[in-house]
């Protein structure tokens, strides 16, 4: 909403933006309807076909939405001339997006995720939610949320760490979990990066897993970013707060136990956040210690429902990360001078 | 009784993000240009960015006001409720307390 609010008060006719599993895209496409602007969307081809009924969603909303990469700009057309039945990855839609805002009068572009305005415009979450604890009487020893690029958790997880922050709660913990297909926090380097595939983008200090890095076809798409919130990063090397990452088995049965339990049936991207609360809460089982988790519920996975079919036959496959190809993918990063 | 679900009033929604960059203890570097390497300027982005959207990326403003309009927008489905995950944490048979926001 915000970014549409000043797109709108700049005269600037439309957005153009990325998106992986389609929330942020649905946002946009949305928002854009409330100020008068115009929406184009550039879903990340796995996805899309993946989630049929979320593109539907969105053109419902008003954004017009293509595969990404698409045949619409530099970007996609050489990908795809490179490599036609790629999965796609939000560094390729983010290039997309970014090339078409700028070869379009009027139009500007919008991201869902990983820069510091973002992560602001999403601390209204965690604001609301320390009032919240408050009326519950109750204050987090620990906070759970998915990461792809961090704003979904930074949002509900920042305004809490200002406690840490300041000295008042030293011993928060605040654990970001990401996909083991796209690792940038447990695997990935903290160096200069370029934030999109093409390299049209800002170059940011974050971890990555590399620009050109395609993760496996996981159903989280919204955790298939190579690179995270600069702002997170620096404050996991900082040691305010922590990662982890798991496979994708691991996750929908953490899901399952807090649908039979709770009647949410969770997104993918959530049910990693679900996975940590879930051995978070059998540690404390283990040691008796009663423990005060607050998670973030990022999404319902309704869109998902195949994801959900495929673990219920036994046919969701867990992707290895060989070293190799994150080696490689490593190797292309910017020599940035200090 | 176990409580499930705490609410707040559309009154008591946010009226100001909080912006962590002032109370880092390092902030994040900033970042490069995308062909020179160096360091970028607010006009480097400006063909990609609206431009208040440059001013807060690099605000150091604890407290940036949510604009009525924006404020105005977010009630029609905020502030969103805290749940208690009770039946959760039963299943689990776990002492813990688990809260999800929505």
């Amino acid at each position: 909403m915000a970014q549409c609010y000043y797109a709108k008060e700049e005269g600037l006719e439309g957005l153009a933006t990325e998106t992986g599993a389609g929330q942020w895209g649905s946002a946009l496409s949305f928002a854009t309807q409330l100020f008068g602007l115009e929406c184009k969307v550039f879903m990340v081809t796995i996805s899309y076909h993946q989630k049929p009924y979320r593109r539907i969603a969105m053109e419902t909303w008003g954004g017009d939405v293509v595969p990404s990469p698409s045949s619409e700009t530099k970007a996609g057309r050489d990908i795809l001339a490179v490599d036609p039945e790629t999965s796609g990855s939000l560094g390729i839609a983010i290039s997309e997006a970014i090339e078409y805002a700028v070869t379009h009068d009027g139009w500007k572009y919008s991201l869902g995720s990983v820069v510091n305005f973002v992560l602001l415009h999403q601390t209204i979450v965690g604001l609301e939610a320390t009032k919240q604890m408050e009326m519950a009487g109750d204050y987090p020893d620990i906070l759970i949320g998915c990461v792809g690029g961090g704003s979904n958790f930074a949002g509900l997880f920042l305004p809490f760490l200002k406690d840490k922050l300041d000295g008042t709660r030293p011993d928060l913990r605040v654990i970001n979990v990401e996909s083991t297909a796209c690792p940038s926090l447990t695997r990935g380097l903290y160096a200069y990066d370029w934030g999109d595939t093409a390299k049209t983008g800002p170059v940011a200090k974050m971890h990555t897993v590399g620009h050109s890095f395609i993760p496996a076809p996981v159903h989280a798409g919204g955790l298939r970013y190579h690179g995270m919130a600069p702002i997170i990063c620096r404050l996991m090397e900082d040691e305010f707060v922590e990662a982890r990452a798991y496979q994708q088995n691991a996750v929908f049965k953490a899901a399952h136990s807090f649908a039979a339990a709770e009647g949410f049936i969770v997104a993918p991207e959530t049910a990693h956040a679900l996975r940590a609360v879930y051995d978070e809460a059998l540690a404390c089982k283990e040691s008796g210690e009663s423990k005060v988790i607050l998670f973030n519920n990022s999404g319902h996975g309704h869109f998902d429902l195949a994801a959900y079919d495929a673990y219920h036959r036994e046919e969701l496959p867990d992707y290895a990360l060989e070293e190799e190809r994150l080696e490689a993918a490593l190797a292309e990063l910017p020599e940035v001078p200090a | 009784m176990t409580q499930y679900k705490y609410f707040l009033e559309e009154g008591d929604m946010p009226t100001h993000w909080y912006n962590v960059l002032p109370d880092m203890k390092m902030p994040p570097p900033p970042y490069r240009h995308p062909v020179t390497l160096d360091l970028m300027k607010p006009d480097d982005l400006a063909p990609v960015f609206p431009q208040e959207l440059i001013m807060q990326e690099a605000s150091q403003e604890r407290w940036i006001e949510i604009p009525d309009e924006v404020q105005d927008v977010l009630k029609m489905w905020r502030p969103s409720p805290l749940y208690r995950a009770s039946r959760w944490e039963e299943a689990l048979d776990t002492p813990a307390k688990i809260y999800y926001k929505w």
